[in-house]
């Protein structure tokens, strides 16, 4: 596959840390993006159940928000669904 | 003033290649030219930049991992940047979720890019090639066939603002 010079000598740059952090970002993104094509649910009925703004949730989809942990916890309880899991933690204390 | 450029790929992927119009006569292209200008003074927005284009590659180029930007009836749309407190915007054409065609960009901190000279500059360019592209496409003189772009990748654009 050809890479670019330039962009390679970047990629050399960038943290683990922060790699994982956008792969998780994006991973969350992509999680409520699922849960509400299965419902067939609009981007604006889904903010419109969360009380925000079309474009508050188009940036929640866009992988590239820093979704506190507060709106993510309303997010799961309001879609009835797990949007993240903790490794090691049975289901039944993540969504008590 | 007319200038010719050619649409180099810069990086291929298994579901989205990138490309980026490099004018005659100058060393980078448009999108070398952005990372070379922001890399030392907003690196760590620039690292989530070119991570986010390798996630982009790897996964896909759909809409709403974008911003829209530009007019109805074009391709051009904006990558913000992820984490940072900076208004870092890169450029781009979304060609069917297949190809991005990166141009420049720079900081937003005007409401609309049409308030800066710089950006509104970044957009046109970007909007010329769309015409054109889209003109080529029709006449079939380019094809789009997987993630690559086939035939006449040189291009004639005003320049001028």
């Amino acid at each position: 596959m050809k890479t670019n010079k330039i962009m390679d000598e970047i990629r050399g740059t960038i943290p683990p840390a922060l790699k994982m952090q956008m792969e998780l970002s994006v991973a969350i993104a992509n999680r409520i993006y699922d849960i509400l094509e299965e419902r067939d649910m609009s981007q604006k009925d889904f903010a419109r159940l969360m009380g925000k703004t079309e474009t508050e949730v188009c940036r929640w989809l866009s992988g590239t928000h820093n979704l506190t942990m507060a709106t993510l916890c309303k997010i799961s309880v309001a879609l009835g669904e797990d949007i993240i899991m903790i490794a090691g933690q049975p289901k039944e204390c993540v969504m008590a | 003033m007319e200038r010719n450029l050619l649409l180099e790929l810069l990086e291929d992927g298994n579901k989205v290649s990138l490309y980026s119009p490099h004018f005659e006569g100058e060393t980078y292209s448009e999108f070398e030219k952005f990372l070379l200008a922001y890399k030392d003074i907003y690196p760590n927005d620039v690292r989530q930049l070119v991570y986010r284009l390798d996630i982009i590659k790897r996964d896909g180029a759909e809409d709403r991992h974008f911003r829209y930007e530009g007019k109805m009836r074009d391709r051009v749309m904006a990558l913000p940047s992820h984490l940072e407190t900076t208004s870092l915007r890169l450029y781009l054409l979304n060609i069917n979720a297949k190809i991005l065609i990166l141009g420049n960009g720079g900081l937003k901190t005007t409401s609309t890019y049409q308030e800066d000279a710089h950006l509104n500059r970044c957009v046109q360019t970007l909007q010329k090639i769309d015409i054109q592209l889209k003109q080529r496409e029709k006449q079939r003189i380019i094809t789009v066939s997987g993630t690559k772009l086939l035939g006449t990748l040189t291009f004639s654009i005003d320049d001028e603002p």
